[in-house]
């Protein structure tokens, strides 16, 4: 782990260094900002949502299927791959939920408040996925922590779940959800792979910045980014000469919350 | 029993007898045994100085023999020949030059090695065959009977030498190792090897710490500023929902 030998904390970086997707509310889909204490256009939030789930949450595992819906020995049908991927991505856990949910329920909502709810949570539960199966509506739904969120790429992580769909219309639990492991194992080590080059590349351009003199023409492009707070077109993880302002001032360390 | 008894004694008297019935002169003091004076005293006096002198250098012992007492009945001249030259010779290599002056039998030459061995039995043989082939071309016996005892005195000497030379070489091939197995070939194919498996070490060593480390480190993603959101403490929600299609069966 980065850091680990050494007392100093790990850096932390912004999360526009390695995502530029949208954010966006569960219920009515509005997009959002960083920071939002509710939807601006729903007045949607977390304690809202508990109220429609008046019953305590379940822990996560890598299994929760209380509906008994799922052969008895996928759990242990699962442990080689889960076993791999935890090796893989020690910080990134994975829960499967399957449930019946009611007429008016909308899974995104139950998904959201089940990873925020759920009981022995920790840093960890930042680095949580969550997949979770609706058998009434017949819909999957992935969720993930806000460590993991900026990591994950939203059109390849669709694709493996498109995969899962797939198996699982065919009765394939199983090979859906061994498959979906091993799509999970890939995907992270490539996200991995490129959130290294990106950090990497990050690191030089900030220090590129911070000479006197020699990048005037990109400190002016910074700085109309700053005054506008909004990106250029074109904007990538990966061009920090149109970094946000908080971007730009480098590695910080968070003051209050630390998830490792 | 009865019958066998004169069956043996058949085969054991006659060599008896022959035995019994030569006559060994006393070993000569010089190197020709000429009681008749057959050779003429130049000859003779040039047969003594050489031959004396392979004796001296070379502990050689070459004979001339000139035999004038008959040759017993049942005899070849060349064993008597060889009886001569066991007789009169204890140790070392010898060989007797033997003639019967006046006679119509040709010179015969024997040689010999008190410690002979198998190989030098051989040896001895070719040398002979060399100086009688050499020797006989002389035109007059009494000639070819001087050459003969020049060229085996010759003959001898080398093979002398030759066979120190090779018990030399044996010794010291024993003594030290060889320039083809201690020297050359060993360092040259040990050094191979030790490079061969030296590599092959440093590539197993770094195949295992490549795969070591390959299954003991994992993938770990930097720490990120998290972007909260609708007072959830861990997460925004899932962005990503898809439709489990329907059964086509």
């Amino acid at each position: 782990m980065p850091g680990s030998n050494t007392n100093t904390p790990p850096k932390k970086y912004p999360a526009q260094v390695f995502s530029r997707e949208e954010i966006s509310c569960p219920h009515c889909q509005q997009q959002l900002e960083a920071q939002e204490i509710s939807c601006p256009g729903c007045g949607f939030n977390l304690a809202e949502c508990v109220s429609s789930f008046p019953f305590a949450a379940p822990p996560l595992s890598l299994i929760l299927d209380p509906s008994r819906f799922l052969p008895e020995r996928i759990t242990k049908d699962l442990k080689k791959p889960y076993r791999k991927l935890r090796k893989c991505a020690p910080q990134v856990d994975i829960c499967f939920c399957f449930v019946r949910l009611p007429e008016g329920s909308p899974l995104a909502e139950f998904s959201f408040w089940l990873h925020n709810t759920a009981p022995e949570a920790d840093a960890s539960r930042a680095w949580q996925l969550l997949v979770v199966g609706d058998l009434n509506s017949g819909q999957l739904t992935l969720t993930s922590g806000y460590a993991l969120e900026p990591f994950l790429r939203r059109d390849l992580w669709e694709a493996a779940l498109q995969e899962l769909a797939a198996c699982f219309s065919d009765e394939q639990w199983k090979e859906g959800l061994t498959g979906f492991l091993k799509d999970t194992r890939g995907l992270l080590s490539a996200a991995c792979q490129e959130a290294a080059r990106n950090s990497k590349r990050h690191l030089q351009l900030t220090r590129s910045e911070a000479r006197p003199g020699k990048w005037q023409g990109q400190k002016a492009m910074g700085k109309r980014s700053l005054e506008s707070g909004t990106l250029p077109s074109g904007a990538s993880p990966s061009n920090l000469q149109q970094t946000p302002p908080e971007a730009r001032q480098g590695l910080q360390r968070e003051p209050t919350t630390s998830a490792r | 029993m009865n019958r066998i008894l004169p069956l043996m004694l058949g085969l054991l008297l006659p060599t008896l007898a022959t035995g019994q019935s030569i006559d060994f002169p006393p070993p000569p003091t010089g190197h020709v045994l000429d009681a008749g004076d057959w050779l003429g005293p130049g000859r003779k006096a040039r047969l003594e100085q050489e031959l004396g002198r392979y004796r001296r250098n070379h502990d050689l012992n070459v004979l001339v023999v000139l035999w004038s007492r008959g040759l017993p009945p049942g005899t070849t001249l060349k064993g008597l020949a060889a009886r001569l030259g066991e007789t009169w010779n204890q140790h070392g290599l010898w060989a007797v030059i033997l003639h019967i002056p006046d006679s119509l039998q040709r010179p015969v030459v024997v040689a010999g090695n008190r410690a002979s061995q198998s190989r030098d039995n051989e040896a001895i043989a070719l040398a002979v065959s060399t100086s009688v082939s050499r020797g006989m071309k002389e035109r007059s016996t009494r000639a070819r009977i001087e050459a003969l005892a020049l060229e085996m005195g010759e003959e001898l000497t080398f093979l002398k030498n030759h066979a120190a030379h090779h018990r030399e070489q044996v010794i010291s091939n024993d003594a030290r190792p060889g320039p083809i197995e201690g020297g050359l070939r060993l360092p040259m194919l040990s050094g191979a090897l030790v490079t061969s498996a030296l590599a092959l070490l440093l590539i197993g060593v770094i195949a295992v710490v490549y795969l070591l480390r390959r299954r003991t480190t994992g993938l770990f993603f930097p720490e990120t500023h998290w972007r909260r959101r609708l007072g959830a403490p861990w997460g925004g929600g899932p962005r990503i929902i898809v439709s489990v299609p329907p059964r086509t069966s």
